[in-house]
C-alpha cells in the first residue's frame, strides 16, 4: 500500500544559493532553515547580508541559482503565482502611495486579495482602528508622513492574511505607540497560525517580540536561536555609561569585557553577577564627579552581543 | 494553517481572476483619475491641433488629404497615448515601486497588463471621439461606425499600449524617453499618416510597411472613412506587432532576478 506523504505546515527553505550580477556578487549561500507556524521569526544582519534576497526568493521576484522553498508539499520556486498567493509581502520601501488616500490603498489590496465586495469596507475599518491610523485615512498618501506611509504598506501586507507574511523593516521611522501596535497584531496573527517573518534592524524589538531570530552575515545563516534563550546563553549583564570624558577608565571596575566606543564617548561593561556591585560602586562614584552623563544597566542584550556573532565591526 | 484551509484559499484565489482583474482596474482608476482627465484634454487639444493647425499647410484641401489629415488625428492620438504617455507612466512605476509591488500581488502578470491596457483604451477614447468631430466639423466626412472600425481601433489601441508597455519595461528611463519622443516625431513629421505615402522617397515604404504606424492609419482609414480597400497584410503587420509586443510586456513582468 503506497503511503501518503504527510506535508508539514511549516515553511521549509532548503539550500538556497544566489549569485547576482552573473555569478560575481553572492546574495545567499546554502541557506537552511524552516518557519513555523505561529511563530515570529526575525531576520538581522548587516545591510547586504542577504535577508530582503530571502524574503523576495520566498515570495518569487528573486530565483535562487540553487535549492527550493517548499510549503505543505507545493514547491514556491516552480509555482510563483502560488508563492504569490500564499506570501504577503511588505517591501523595503513604503507600498506606492502616490494618488491615493490611506484607505484607498488599502481597499485597493483588499479588492485583489479578499473576495467578498462585503469585505471589503469592515476589514479596511478594522486594520484602520487596529493601527489607529483613522485620523489619516483619507490623506493622500504622498503627503503622509514616512512612519504612516510604512504603516500603510504594513496594513496593506496584513489586511487579508495569508498564510506566510513577510515583512522588510516595518517599524522605521514609526513612533513608538505604533511600533507596539505593529507587533500587537504580527503576534496576533501568529497566535491565528500565521507564519510571520520579519527583517529588523531594531534588535531591542526583536527581543522583545520576537520568537526566535536568524543572523544572517555576507549570505551566509550563521545563527538560528530563540530569543527565550539568550538570556541564559549569555547569563551576563551589560552595563552602558556616556562619560564626560575618558579619564574615569582609569578606576574601571572588573568586568569581563571593556569596550569604549569613542564616536560615542559609550564605555560598555560585560558584567558577571558578582561583578555588578563593583561596577555600580564606580558608577555612583563618577555620577558624584559629574564624570557620567548617562547609564543603562541590563542583562546581556541581543544588541550588546550582535558585534560578537558578526565578524564585522 | 492547515493543508485543507490552504487548499481553499488557493481554489478560491484562482476562481476569482475576474474579480482580482477588476481589482486592478479599479485600483489603477483611482491612481490615475487626475492624469486621465488631463490626457483627455491634452488629446483633444491634439486633435484639433492636427485636423485644424495641420489643415492651415495645406494652400487647396481635396478629399483625400482632408481624409489623410482626418484619420491622422486618430491614429497619432493613439500612438500619443499608447506609446508616448503610457510608458512614461508604466516607466514612473518602474521608478517609485509600483511595478515591483503589483508583482508580489496574487494576480497573473496578464492581468497586470490586461488592466493597464484597458485603462489606457478608456483614457484614449476622448482624443478618438474628438477627432472625430472635429474631421466632422472642419471637413464634413462621413464617419463609419461599424463593427469593423470598432474593432480596428480596438486593436489599434491595444498593438501601441502594448509597445508602449514593452519600451517602458525593458528600456531605463533615458532610454524609453528618447524612444517615445522618436516614434512621436517619426509618426508626426516623417511617416505617412497624414498624408499620402507617394510623396515620399519609394525606399521608404519597405520601412513603413513593417513598422506598425503607417498600416495603422490605413485599416483607419479603410474602415473609418472606407476610403480605401481594406488591405489584409496591414491587419497582419498590426496584430503581429500587437502579439510580439503583448509577449514581450509580459515577460518583462515575469522576469525574476
Amino acid at each position: 500500500m503506497k503511503q501518503e506523504k504527510v506535508f508539514t505546515n511549516a515553511l521549509e527553505i532548503t539550500a538556497i544559493s544566489k549569485k547576482y550580477q552573473r555569478g560575481k556578487i553572492p546574495a545567499n549561500d546554502k541557506i537552511t532553515t524552516s518557519f513555523q507556524p505561529g511563530q515570529i521569526t526575525a531576520v538581522i544582519g548587516h545591510n547586504g547580508a542577504g535577508k530582503t534576497t530571502l524574503l523576495n526568493q520566498i515570495i518569487g521576484t528573486v530565483k535562487p541559482d540553487s535549492g527550493d522553498i517548499t510549503y505543505q508539499g507545493y514547491s514556491l520556486l516552480g509555482n510563483t503565482k502560488l508563492a504569490r498567493t500564499l506570501v504577503s509581502m511588505m517591501p523595503q520601501f513604503h507600498a506606492p502611495l502616490t494618488g491615493v488616500t490611506l484607505r484607498q490603498s488599502i481597499e485597493a489590496i483588499v479588492h485583489i486579495r479578499c473576495v467578498t465586495e462585503k469585505q471589503v469596507k469592515a476589514r479596511t475599518n478594522q486594520i484602520l482602528a487596529d493601527l489607529s491610523l483613522e485620523q489619516w485615512a483619507d490623506q493622500s498618501g504622498d503627503k503622509l508622513s514616512g512612519g504612516v506611509q510604512r504603516l500603510t504598506s504594513f496594513a496593506m501586507a496584513v489586511v487579508c492574511p495569508p498564510p506566510i507574511i513577510l515583512l522588510d523593516e516595518p517599524t522605521n521611522d514609526v513612533d513608538p505607540v505604533r511600533r507596539k501596535l505593529v507587533w500587537q497584531y504580527m503576534r496576533k496573527l501568529a497566535q491565528k497560525g500565521h507564519i510571520i517573518v520579519i527583517v529588523t534592524h531594531n534588535l531591542l524589538e526583536v527581543e522583545e517580540y520576537a520568537d526566535r531570530f536568524l543572523l544572517f552575515e555576507q549570505g551566509r545563516l550563521i545563527q538560528d536561536t530563540p530569543t527565550g534563550k539568550l538570556n541564559s546563553q549569555f547569563a551576563t549583564h551589560t552595563l552602558s555609561a556616556v562619560l564626560q570624558d575618558k579619564d574615569g577608565l582609569t578606576t574601571a571596575p572588573k568586568a569581563l569585557e571593556i569596550n569604549y566606543l569613542e564616536e560615542e564617548a559609550r564605555v560598555v561593561f560585560t558584567l558577571t553577577s558578582e561583578q555588578i556591585i563593583e561596577a555600580i560602586n564606580w558608577l555612583l562614584k563618577m555620577m558624584d564627579q559629574g564624570k557620567v552623563i548617562n547609564y543603562k544597566l541590563s542583562s546581556a542584550s541581543l544588541d550588546v552581543s550582535y558585534g560578537g556573532m558578526t565578524n564585522e565591526q | 494553517m492547515n493543508n485543507e484551509q490552504v487548499s481553499n484559499q488557493i481554489a478560491r484565489t484562482n476562481s476569482f481572476a475576474l474579480k482580482k482583474l477588476w481589482g486592478l482596474i479599479r485600483w489603477s482608476l483611482v491612481r490615475h483619475k487626475y492624469l486621465i482627465s488631463a490626457f483627455s484634454l491634452v488629446q483633444a487639444v491634439f486633435a484639433i491641433a492636427i485636423v485644424y493647425g495641420l489643415a492651415l499647410l495645406i494652400p487647396e484641401i481635396d478629399a483625400e488629404s482632408a481624409v489623410y489629415l482626418s484619420s491622422g488625428a486618430i491614429t497619432l492620438g493613439m500612438i500619443a497615448v499608447g506609446c508616448v504617455l503610457a510608458p512614461q507612466i508604466a516607466s514612473t512605476s518602474k521608478q517609485n515601486g509600483l511595478f515591483d509591488y503589483q508583482r508580489t500581488l496574487p494576480v497573473s502578470r496578464s492581468s497586470i497588463l490586461l488592466a493597464d491596457i484597458i485603462i489606457w483604451s478608456v483614457a484614449s477614447l476622448p482624443g478618438i471621439m474628438m477627432s472625430c468631430l472635429a474631421t466632422v466639423l472642419r471637413f464634413q466626412i462621413t464617419i463609419h461606425v461599424t463593427p469593423s472600425s470598432i474593432f480596428t481601433i480596438l486593436i489599434t489601441q491595444i498593438t501601441m499600449i502594448c509597445i508602449g508597455f514593452a519600451i517602458a519595461y525593458w528600456l531605463p528611463p533615458n532610454a524609453m524617453a528618447l524612444a517615445t519622443q522618436i516614434i512621436m516625431i517619426g509618426g508626426l513629421l516623417f511617416s505617412p499618416i497624414t498624408y499620402p505615402i507617394a510623396r515620399l522617397p519609394e525606399w521608404t515604404t519597405y520601412i513603413y510597411q513593417v513598422l506598425p504606424f503607417v498600416p495603422t492609419s490605413n485599416l483607419i482609414r479603410a474602415t473609418l472613412f472606407q476610403s480605401e480597400i481594406l488591405d489584409p497584410i496591414n491587419l497582419i503587420v498590426v496584430l503581429g506587432w500587437a502579439v510580439v509586443a503583448f509577449i514581450f510586456a509580459l515577460m518583462a513582468l515575469a522576469k525574476r532576478k
